[in-house]
């Protein structure tokens, strides 16, 4: 034992001993209020049942993710006192019991239910189990109101649920129809759209750009050719004279000379030179000689000249014509190829504008159908669920332990009040001399002494107390009349215990 | 002085023959111890009270079962030769700080603690001069007592000195009641009785119950001529703000300290 217990325990003795009278007092008081509390403690019946919250049914894995059993809460001790603390429930639990005559009334239905509440607790008894108890001071009222309550709740419990399936499957219906319609009017869009723009796409539109443009090279390959040929036809002609001039008649002289001088070289040939045809033919020359000189010296006139087409002009001026024609025409190709290319730009950009019309009609109409689908499926599985709490399935409130007939009370008994008198009336005086030690300023304790203290002050030392043999006599004396007088009071005491539990009182 | 001891009678003032001049001249080659038992063996000596009659009194013994209690003085008699002395012996003043409060008690036992020593006696000088009790000590009534002395100029000091029914243990009784308010130990006679006591034996520890704090002043007073203070605080009677007053009344450098008795 510490010195702070040896403490206590001596200062206890030492108070108990001076108030010896008082403590005595003190314990027979409380003793007798005890007791007497105990004869007139009101008794108090309870009757509970276990309700049990079935969350594993035996449908729930046939229709493993097809059907949504109506779940219980996870926390079953909140929901079944929600449920306990409606006025429906309790009013019927009333009604049935006939405490009330109907319902209608709510001034005097009001207290009566706040009553019944009041008398109403709800424990978690395990797992899924829940007990709700009802206490009386009326035994047969006890257990016919657990009944009529826990029968009120197990009932309301299950139409509840049916209501909730059912709400449940109208909203999906309800869903689904306005889901429906949207996915029409989505389809609807994108037919009218795409009747409309028949457009081509974008790849043929890029294909045949290239084609154009391959086409477009050739043709100013080709023009440039051509060019180039017009030019060196225009260059050439400028050299090349329109036509030929000539003079007639020395023109013709010279000719028969020229046939003269070829029979003279033949003549030659074969005769002398005096042979008659040479001489002839010499005298023939001589003339026509000065008939050229003659005629040439004569000034020209137009009638006896005239003028002979260049035939090479005339070629060159042909083919001049002709490039000019080919270059002409293949500048038209250009052109237009040039042109049906921006056509085929214009409608590339079309198209892109008509293919992000078209994706985003579509991914409309793509996700109000997936949607749509998702609901239709949903519906089902709403339908079904329905189906299995109107027939009672799925997840109920079932009576596990049904209201027992309450035989004995709860709480505080006679008994209790008899066995905790005694004790309470040693308790209570000691408890007080504790009190009074802590509250009292006047110092007990050597560590509180040392506290007052200054710290230049010692405690030189602690002297116990010099007991006498007188003293010890005395006090054994006086704790053996305390003993004495105590095994008295508790054999009255016992006696008066056993007359009250054998019912003579 | 052999003698002298073998005539004393138990109701007359013990005549003490023991003084400093005698050890001087017997001028022996003894150590200062033996010189002191030789001494106090001479001493003396009352009819000693029985074990039973001691332990009625309260007064501590070698046989007692209570050995906490005699372990105790025992402790607290070391605690005190420990403190810083200009002498060999010490004046030591002990009050209770309320009335009842265990003063004279722990004088007597203290007294008798030192007394146990066959080399150191003790005197107690009761100045309870209102409510006495060490006189039970004494098995008859005394002749004389401090009171006798202060009033009257012919006794001498060694006639109100009497042997106790503890060995080696004085006692100076306080004498015929008075009534209050006689201011008796301001006296000059009181004085050079503490001092004459003190000086006469070197190894004899004067101890001085006084009166409790809280009723008079006289332990006040009587502080002034004494070494140290001791206060005695008794259990469950007094607040510390009883103790702190009183501690404030004797000043800091006197006091020895505080005992709780239980």
């Amino acid at each position: 034992m510490t010195p702070l217990i040896d403490e206590w325990i001596y200062a206890l003795k030492k108070e108990l001993g001076n108030h010896k009278g008082k403590a005595a007092i003190c314990f027979a008081v409380v003793t007798v209020t005890m007791l007497a509390l105990g004869f007139v403690w009101p008794k108090v019946y309870q009757s509970s049942a276990i309700v049990y919250a079935d969350e594993q049914n035996i449908i729930k894995p046939l229709l493993a993710g097809q059907a949504e059993l109506t779940r219980l809460d996870t926390d079953q001790l909140a929901v079944v006192r929600e449920r306990l603390s409606s006025p429906a429930v309790l009013g019927q639990a009333l009604l049935e019991t006939k405490r009330v005559a109907n319902l209608d009334d709510k001034y005097s239905l009001d207290p009566k239910l706040r009553e019944l509440q009041a008398a109403i607790t709800i424990e978690e008894a395990g797992k899924n189990h829940v007990r709700i108890s009802y206490k009386s001071k009326d035994q047969k009222q006890a257990f016919d109101m657990a009944t009529a309550v826990v029968n009120a709740f197990v009932r309301d419990s299950a139409q509840s649920k049916r209501q909730e399936s059912r709400d449940a499957f109208l909203f999906i219906d309800s869903q689904v129809k306005t889901y429906k319609s949207q996915l029409q009017e989505a389809e609807d869009r994108l037919k009218n759209f795409k009747s409309e723009n028949p457009g081509g796409s974008d790849d043929s539109t890029s294909r045949r750009i290239s084609d154009l443009r391959s086409t477009l090279e050739a043709l100013n390959i080709e023009l440039q050719t051509a060019r180039a040929r017009r030019d060196g036809l225009a260059q050439q002609i400028t050299h090349e004279n329109q036509s030929i001039a000539r003079q007639y008649k020395s023109d013709v002289y010279r000719d028969a000379m020229a046939k003269a001088q070829s029979r003279l070289d033949t003549l030659r040939l074969s005769y002398q030179e005096t042979y008659p045809d040479i001489i002839a033919l010499k005298q023939q020359i001589e003339d026509m000689k000065q008939a050229i000189a003659k005629s040439e010296s004569e000034p020209v006139s137009d009638t006896t000249q005239y003028t002979a087409a260049n035939p090479v002009y005339q070629k060159l001026k042909t083919d001049l014509a002709d490039a000019e024609i080919n270059m002409r025409t293949l500048q038209m190709r250009v052109d237009s190829t040039r042109r049906l290319i921006g056509d085929e730009h214009d409608q590339s950009k079309e198209n892109a504008e008509f293919q992000a019309k078209s994706a985003e009609l579509t991914r409309d109409y793509n996700v109000t159908k997936s949607i749509y689908e998702d609901m239709l499926e949903r519906r089902e599985k709403a339908r079904l669920s329905m189906a299995l709490d109107v027939q009672g399935q799925g997840v109920t409130y079932k009576i596990k332990e049904p209201p027992a007939y309450p035989n004995r009370p709860i709480g505080l008994r006679f008994m209790h009040f008899f066995l905790a008198a005694p004790l309470l009336g040693l308790l209570t005086p000691i408890a007080l001399i504790i009190a009074y030690i802590q509250l009292d300023p006047r110092i007990r304790f050597t560590d509180r002494l040392h506290q007052s203290l200054p710290e230049t002050v010692t405690v030189l030392t602690v002297v116990p107390h010099y007991r006498t043999s007188y003293e010890k006599t005395v006090a054994r004396g006086e704790w053996s009349s305390i003993v004495l007088l105590g095994i008295a009071v508790l054999v009255i005491y016992i006696v008066v215990g056993i007359v009250r539990v054998s019912g003579v009182v | 002085m052999a003698d002298d001891n073998d005539n004393f009678r138990p109701l007359k003032p013990v005549i003490d023959n023991t003084n400093r001049a005698v050890r001087v001249i017997s001028n022996k080659v003894l150590l200062d111890d033996e010189h002191t038992r030789e001494e106090i063996r001479r001493m003396a000596e009352l009819e000693r009270l029985s074990y039973a009659e001691l332990e009625s009194l309260k007064v501590i013994h070698p046989g007692m079962l209570q050995a906490q209690v005699m372990n105790a003085f025992r402790e607290l008699r070391t605690k005190l030769y420990q403190l810083p002395s200009s002498r060999e012996n010490f004046v030591l003043l002990i009050a209770s700080v309320v009335p009842k409060g265990g003063g004279s008690f722990v004088a007597t036992n203290l007294g008798a603690a030192i007394a146990l020593d066959e080399s150191k006696t003790a005197l107690i000088i009761d100045c309870n001069i209102y409510d006495p009790a060490l006189h039970r000590l004494l098995p008859l009534e005394p002749d004389f007592g401090l009171v006798d002395y202060l009033e009257n100029i012919t006794l001498e000091a060694k006639d109100i000195i009497y042997s106790s029914g503890v060995r080696r243990l004085r006692l100076i009784p306080a004498g015929a009641p008075r009534q209050p308010g006689a201011e008796f130990f301001t006296s000059s006679r009181m004085r050079r009785l503490i001092e004459e006591l003190r000086t006469r034996y070197r190894d004899r520890y004067i101890l001085i119950d006084a009166p409790a704090m809280s009723t008079s002043t006289d332990a006040r007073i009587l502080a002034e001529l004494c070494d140290y203070v001791m206060l005695v605080v008794p259990h469950g009677q007094v607040s510390s703000d009883h103790i702190q007053s009183s501690i404030d009344a004797i000043g800091p450098e006197k006091l020895a300290g505080v005992i709780f008795n239980t």
